[in-house]
């Protein structure tokens, strides 16, 4: 270490006060290096330049700037987030309707209405049944599956798009 | 986790809970951070604050998808990192740039104005450190400040930076290097720099 001058390396993990266990060399090296030393204290005046503070500064206005910002951008949001909800309710309906009229058939549903008293007879009748598959699997699920499917689609969509993403900046925009 | 950090985390749980105050003390508390890298980045001043707004409101929109997986600092100064990124891909900004030592020269630097005082001296210094910083590749600029001004350690700089840990190191490596050796050439002929050491 004595003969040899420091590398630029090693003065940078010396400045960076990174451990190393040739720290105590360093040191001695510098104390008989004029050299290294006058390299070192470059650097350590472009560090220090370089941990100094900018001296420009954001404006004394920034924050309400920012704030009114937000507050003009939640407005736009909610309005848009409103129409958008309306556009996705006014699709989710008319589709439901769209397939409950072409899966369901609506006199046998308002006969089966009629019948709610003795539902419970019906299912455990329907569960006794050793005719199970005789029913057609695809004519009597899909509607229920299909609309269980678009009514969490909307939730998730509603929750995730609207709500989450949309509303949030509103709690910020009134002060 | 040090004080800051707790300090940030409870900012954010209170800003997602919609505490205007909390929201005030949270863009308080980092919008130095967030207006470092900035300037850094974006050296057209005039453009800085309306940067700095809208990572703000990226940061409000992108609250609920902080997990804790960082210092809130990190994540900020990530979100600040890409947004700026994506400020100078649209303004076409060159960004992947490679600069060896030596590639920047100090030729456009008036040299006229140095003065014996010490304080100018400093000053000078300082002022043509800045102008040196300023024609850096970004990448070794927002290394730089992450690490000198902000006190970040190298495995956050490349979470932030999105490259490799070595990658980091040798641009704060090259960046120094470069900056030292352009002084030099610089004021070796003022004597300067060689008296101020």
């Amino acid at each position: 270490m004595d003969r040899k001058h420091l590398t630029e390396e090693a003065i940078f993990t010396f400045l960076d006060g990174t451990v190393s266990e040739y720290n105590h060399d360093i040191i001695h090296h510098l104390n008989t290096c004029d050299r290294c030393r006058s390299l070192l204290h470059q650097y350590q005046i472009l560090y220090d330049e370089l941990a100094r503070e900018p001296e420009n500064a954001l404006s004394a206005e920034f924050n309400q700037q920012l704030m009114q910002r937000i507050s003009i951008q939640s407005q736009r949001r909610f309005a848009w987030a409103k129409k958008e909800s309306l556009y996705v309710i006014f699709t989710l309906l008319a589709m439901t309707t769209m397939i409950f009229m072409r899966y369901v058939n609506l006199h046998s549903l308002i006969g089966s209405f009629s019948k709610l008293r003795i539902l419970p007879e019906i299912i455990l009748s329907f569960i006794r049944s050793p005719v199970l598959e005789t029913i057609s699997p695809i004519k009597t699920h899909l509607p229920v599956c299909l609309m269980t499917v678009i009514v969490i689609l909307s939730v998730i969509l509603l929750d995730r798009l609207l709500i989450n993403r949309f509303f949030e900046p509103l709690k910020y925009h009134i002060h | 986790m040090n004080q800051n950090d707790k300090t940030g985390i409870r900012l954010i749980e209170a800003v997602q809970k919609g505490n205007p105050s909390a929201f005030e003390q949270f863009v308080e508390q980092y919008k130095r951070l967030i207006y470092h890298i900035v300037l850094r980045m974006i050296p057209n001043e005039t453009d800085c604050e309306d940067v700095c707004q809208d990572i703000f409101l990226k940061i409000i929109q992108n609250l609920s998808g902080f997990r804790h997986e960082s210092k809130v600092s990190t994540w900020i100064a990530k979100i600040a990192y890409n947004q700026c990124l994506n400020y100078l891909k649209k303004k076409r900004v060159k960004l992947v740039d490679d600069c060896l030592p030596g590639e920047i020269h100090s030729g456009s630097i008036d040299t006229e104005s140095l003065a014996p005082d010490a304080y100018i001296q400093n000053r000078d210094i300082r002022e043509r450190l800045h102008d040196m910083i300023d024609q850096l590749p970004v990448h070794f600029r927002i290394a730089l400040t992450l690490f000198h001004l902000e006190d970040m350690h190298y495995n956050e700089i490349a979470y932030i930076m999105n490259l490799p840990v070595g990658t980091v190191k040798s641009y704060l490596f090259r960046a120094r290097k470069s900056l030292r050796k352009n002084l030099e050439n610089h004021y070796l002929r003022e004597e300067i720099w060689i008296e101020s050491t």
